[in-house]
């Protein structure tokens, strides 16, 4: 019989000595992060005042000598920015072709692979299984693009993924983020709340985290880079809104 | 240095050897990994110091950030690395036991599923009971115990042994 106790405890090698060095770099990453959260505090609080002051404008007569017709108050929701740090240098490789008309969003005919699943899905499109179990993944794509290889990764497909949002003490945090789901901008993905990451600069992708409970952790991630489906975010909200776990 | 940070310190001086070897077997011997799992735990751990030590206590939510931050990365598409310093950390392998036993024991936890490897490391090596490994993991006890019965089936399949894992006394 061999203890499973002595097995892991040799595994795990013997206690480093632990450095001068060790002590100030954890201590220079923890003060880093400090700093980075009240610059990102600092930055959402002057959206948000910079919008408070613009509705005030728009809305107060007499304060503009042009302001003569009725003024569309708009504003604007500071977009999450998610933590990951991206590799230096863009995606490169061509693009797909954008449709003319973006591919309409129609009701699921077929039985998805996994457990996950939406109501709705681009006309055409077929999906695949990448990852089963606890951290399922599936993807979406058009099986009439040719040769979709010579694309640039992730800007012809779909992707879904069943995640968790950690808990670190302070409320429930999606993966990417730092800052817990209730302190994040929501949008609505049909009837159910949800975060987006917004298109990304860096390689055009949106991310869109579906609740799939008021407070439980679970969320489907929808990741959208699809160039060839020509979707807004309303379109990609309404089909994230379909999707759901069995 | 303010008392907030000498306090901090004081913790990791007492407790970083001990989750490192926490995460060495959470990464399944990749130093490298295991070294980032620890910074992003101690990170974390300086930025909420005081709601930390008011609430829950400092060890609790350490070993809390470094599961999560392990089930996080697994299920990544891609891994992010925590910042260097201009130290580089020496990975050099930990001395100690038969290095072959060693390896063997980390492969077969890289060949858990994530849950099941964290189960393992939490419940076997760390000494925790069922109810405080599902607060860490942030799952039922139930979860916990079933995890535990796969992990130990396919790590007695895979060691082609039995194992002595006291659960009768757990």
């Amino acid at each position: 019989m061999t203890d499973l106790k002595s097995l892991l405890d040799d595994a795990a090698g013997q206690e480093p000595a632990l450095t001068d060095a060790d002590l100030t770099g954890d201590l220079d990453r923890g003060r880093r992060a400090v700093r980075r959260r009240r610059i990102t505090g600092i930055g959402a609080g002057a959206a948000a005042t910079a919008a408070v002051i613009g509705v005030g404008w728009a809305l107060l007569p007499g304060l503009s000598a042009a302001n003569t017709q009725p003024q569309v108050a708009t504003t604007t929701t500071p977009t999450p920015q998610p933590t990951t740090d991206h590799p230096p240098g863009r995606p490169t490789g061509p693009l797909p072709p954008k449709p003319a008309v973006p591919v309409e969003l129609v009701a699921r005919t077929t039985q998805f692979p996994g457990r996950l699943t939406c109501d709705l899905v681009p006309k055409g499109w077929t999906t695949k299984l990448l990852l089963r179990g606890d951290d399922e993944q599936v993807e979406l794509s058009d099986p009439n693009l040719s040769n979709p290889e010579q694309y640039r990764e992730y800007t012809y497909q779909i992707r879904l993924r069943w995640a968790t949002m950690r808990d670190e003490g302070h409320g429930l945090i999606p993966d990417k983020y730092s800052e817990p789901w209730s302190e994040l901008p929501h949008v609505m993905a049909g009837t159910k709340e949800a975060v987006s990451t917004g298109k990304s600069a860096y390689d055009g992708r949106t991310e869109v985290f579906v609740r799939q409970e008021k407070t439980g952790p679970r969320v489907i991630v929808v990741t959208d880079g699809a160039v060839n489906l020509g979707w807004d975010e309303k379109t990609l909200l309404k089909f994230a809104g379909s999707c759901s776990h069995k | 240095m303010s008392d907030r940070e000498a306090e901090f310190l004081e913790y990791v001086s007492a407790h970083r050897g001990r989750m490192l070897r926490t995460a060495r077997l959470l990464a399944s011997g990749d130093d490298h990994w295991a070294e980032d799992l620890v910074q992003v735990a101690l990170t974390k751990l300086y930025v909420h110091w005081a709601k930390v030590r008011r609430d829950e206590g400092a060890e609790r939510y350490a070993h809390r950030i470094l599961v999560n931050a392990f089930l996080d990365e697994r299920k990544r598409m891609w891994r992010h690395r925590e910042a260097t310093t201009e130290r580089l950390y020496d990975a050099s392998p930990p001395t100690g036991a038969d290095p072959a036993d060693r390896l063997t024991v980390l492969a077969v936890l890289a060949k858990l599923p994530r849950r099941q490897h964290a189960v393992v490391v939490l419940r076997f090596f760390r000494d925790f009971d069922v109810r405080t490994t599902a607060e860490l993991m942030g799952c039922t006890e139930g979860t916990v115990k079933s995890q535990t019965s796969r992990a130990l089936a396919t790590m007695r399949d895979l060691l082609h042994e039995p194992l002595e894992t006291m659960e009768s006394l757990r």
